[in-house]
């Protein structure tokens, strides 16, 4: 697996999803994200003879980006949500991760996701789904948003989470059926 | 030693002491995990949240469900209205630079850079000391045997003719063309031939002789050595010290391969500071990441390399009738260079962006190209190298699998980002690939990017069959001091 031909077999696509979203859970920027994986694979490229046949790559993969966004935060002089010491949490943090590595490995995973995702938005009610979509496609502040929706200011934060968990609640359900 | 991730994992658990004085509900945790992801967490809330998870380290696992979903609601969203990430149009498109008032200059400025020419001639030839008299040649080390195919000498930056018999003197190199071979033969009669696309340079012997191979593949047959006073081959990865033998020697994208015929010889990879003997039958690689290990020639038997590889071997020399025999085995497959841009004798045809530069350069490269401002048509300011833009033929097909090499230096360490602009087979715009480099290294260095992990600016199924019509380097309105000495794109063997 450590070898040119790995990489030349389409080992960034398929890792690529999932180790996005364990970077993204640890520096909390999704843009900032985006750069630090291509730091990771870059580094994963040019550490690929050190990889041993037979361990997980996905692991080593984690363990590569993991450094990659705590070094990330450290530059930018913000303490990390989970703690370097905290080793439970860590290990859990992992289990999760190596199981969405997993999930992500079916071939229609994302896509079913996906649908569920614009089945979802269609059974919120119209002010929630308005709100998530002003916010995610537009990028609006809680100003414009409260504006456009006719909302206070304070309130748009509230409302807006609100129509977050429902969407997320929605999508597990779908996708668990 | 435990390195940092070993501490994440070996360390106690600190949390085990705490008390859970506030606890908190799964939605609440669930309300400060995504303000996390939005960026929005405060202080005192992040302080909260890492608090609970101390205490409930099971619920780490809750901040990659949620960092998933999120990931997939911005992403479903940004792609149900077609907006990606913002990329400025002229990124997209840069503008090409405006020629016609630079045309203008021309015969200007030819004329004045004749003037200056000749002043500089003749102030430099009335202002040498007398009795001074010209610099003396460093010695003679070698003798240019013979050459076939296109071939350069390079003596003091500049070009020296390349005549069969001339002297070879330290600090020379030799570059060959693709399908080109030059023989150089030292006194004793040991005897080193460069293959095609290569190039040598001659150091001077303290004692001994010493040859530093740039880049491609040399063949050498060595009549025993006096004690103590050994050939030593260099290349950017090994060190190879032969008494008395035959070898051959390639050094390609970062790795040097040697295969040894007859004699003994000693290898020390430079970088892991590991030494090896190389004995006749035997070849090893040293890449400066896996201790070398020599290996039979004949076994394991090496995978046939692609029908459509260069060849790695030096092109047969029918005119050197001492050179050693070809490789016994096929060399192990190596990626193979798809494209190439570097600026020894100029910039590329076509060219868009860039200002040549020749000072302070990596081994065996006589140019580079630094980046320049210009100022777009949005008004915006930009730094930029920019190479030439073929829409209709390309630069290169991509294959997924494709990595991209950039050796280049910053004087002003910021940041640099190098897009790639792609279209589909049938012309149609694909996206940009966007790789950001931050820091980047201030002093020469050679990054290795596979072309899958670029960023990209619209969705496209695969990288396959797309091809790469133009790339640039941007660091926007910051100058970082970019510059550019070698691009090039290899295709691992499938």
């Amino acid at each position: 697996m450590g070898s040119d031909a790995l990489w030349a077999q389409g080992v960034i696509e398929q890792n690529r999803r999932w180790l996005l979203a364990y970077v993204y859970t640890i520096v909390g920027d999704a843009a900032a994200a985006e750069d630090l994986v291509q730091d990771v694979f870059a580094i994963a490229y040019a550490k690929r003879a050190e990889f041993r046949t037979g361990e997980p790559f996905g692991a080593w993969l984690r363990g590569i980006a993991r450094n990659v966004a705590l070094r990330h935060l450290e530059r930018r002089s913000r303490a990390p949500i989970l703690f370097g010491t905290d080793a439970a949490a860590w290990q859990a943090f992992d289990r999760r991760a190596a199981a969405l590595e997993q999930a992500h490995l079916a071939p229609d995973f994302e896509r079913d996701r996906l649908d569920a995702l614009r089945a979802c938005l269609e059974t919120l009610a119209d002010k929630a789904r308005r709100l998530l979509v002003g916010r995610y496609r537009e990028g609006l502040s809680f100003p414009a948003l409260g504006r456009r929706c006719g909302l206070a200011t304070a309130s748009v934060p509230v409302v807006l989470h609100r129509a977050r968990v429902s969407l997320g609640e929605c999508i597990r359900k779908k996708t668990a059926s | 030693m435990h390195s940092k991730e070993d501490r994440f994992l070996t360390a106690e658990p600190e949390a085990t002491e705490l008390e859970d004085a506030s606890p908190m509900l799964p939605e609440e945790r669930d309300a400060l995990i995504l303000r996390h992801l939005d960026g929005g967490l405060d202080a005192a809330d992040a302080a909260r949240l890492r608090e609970h998870l101390l205490l409930h380290p099971e619920d780490a696992a809750r901040l990659v469900e949620l960092g998933d979903e999120e990931l997939l609601v911005r992403e479903g969203l940004r792609e149900a209205s077609g907006l990606r990430r913002a990329v400025p149009a002229a990124r997209i498109r840069p503008s090409r630079p405006r020629f016609a008032p630079l045309l203008r200059l021309l015969p200007v400025a030819a004329a004045a850079g004749l003037l200056l020419a000749t002043a500089y001639a003749f102030l430099a030839a009335y202002t040498r000391r007398p009795g001074a008299g010209p610099v003396p040649d460093p010695p003679r080390v070698a003798t240019l045997e013979s050459v076939t195919g296109e071939a350069d000498l390079v003596r003091g930056g500049r070009r020296a003719p390349l005549t069969p018999g001339g002297a070879l003197r330290a600090g020379d190199i030799l570059a060959t063309g693709t399908d080109a071979a030059v023989v150089v033969r030292y006194a004793d009669g040991t005897v080193a031939t460069l293959g095609g696309s290569g190039a040598l340079r001659i150091d001077p012997g303290a004692p001994g002789k010493r040859l530093h191979l740039l880049r491609g593949a040399v063949a050498c047959a060595a009549v025993p050595q006096p004690p103590g006073a050994p050939l030593v081959l260099a290349t950017p990865e090994a060190r190879v010290t032969v008494a008395g033998t035959r070898l051959t020697l390639v050094s390609r994208d970062g790795a040097t391969v040697l295969e040894v015929t007859e004699g003994l010889v000693r290898l020390a990879d430079t970088a892991l500071a590991v030494e090896v003997d190389v004995a006749a039958g035997e070849r090893v690689v040293a890449d400066n990441r896996v201790p070398p290990r020599p290996l039979p020639l004949a076994d394991p038997p090496a995978p046939a390399p692609p029908a459509d590889a260069e060849p790695l071997v030096p092109v047969p020399r029918p005119h050197a009738p001492t050179a050693p025999p070809p490789l016994a085995v096929p060399l192990p497959a190596l990626p193979r260079t798809v494209y190439e841009d570097r600026f020894d004798g100029g910039l590329p045809p076509g060219w868009l962006r860039g200002r040549r530069v020749e000072a302070g350069l990596p081994d065996g490269l006589c140019g580079a190209v630094r980046q320049e401002h210009f100022r777009n048509d949005q008004g915006e300011d930009h730094h930029q190298i920019a190479s030439r833009s073929d829409y209709e033929k390309g630069l290169f097909a991509v294959e997924a699998g494709d990595v991209i090499h950039v050796t280049y230096r910053c004087t002003n360490p910021v940041f640099f980002e190098l897009f790639l602009c792609l279209r589909r087979p049938d012309r149609r715009y694909a996206c940009n690939l966007i790789h950001r480099v931050q820091p980047p290294a201030p002093t020469w260095t050679t990054i290795d990017l596979p072309l899958a992990a670029f960023r990209r600016t619209e969705p496209v199924d695969s990288l396959d069959g797309l091809v790469c019509f133009h790339y640039f380097f941007d660091s926007q309105m910051i100058d970082s001091g970019l510059e550019v000495a070698r691009v090039w794109v290899t295709r691992a063997p499938r």
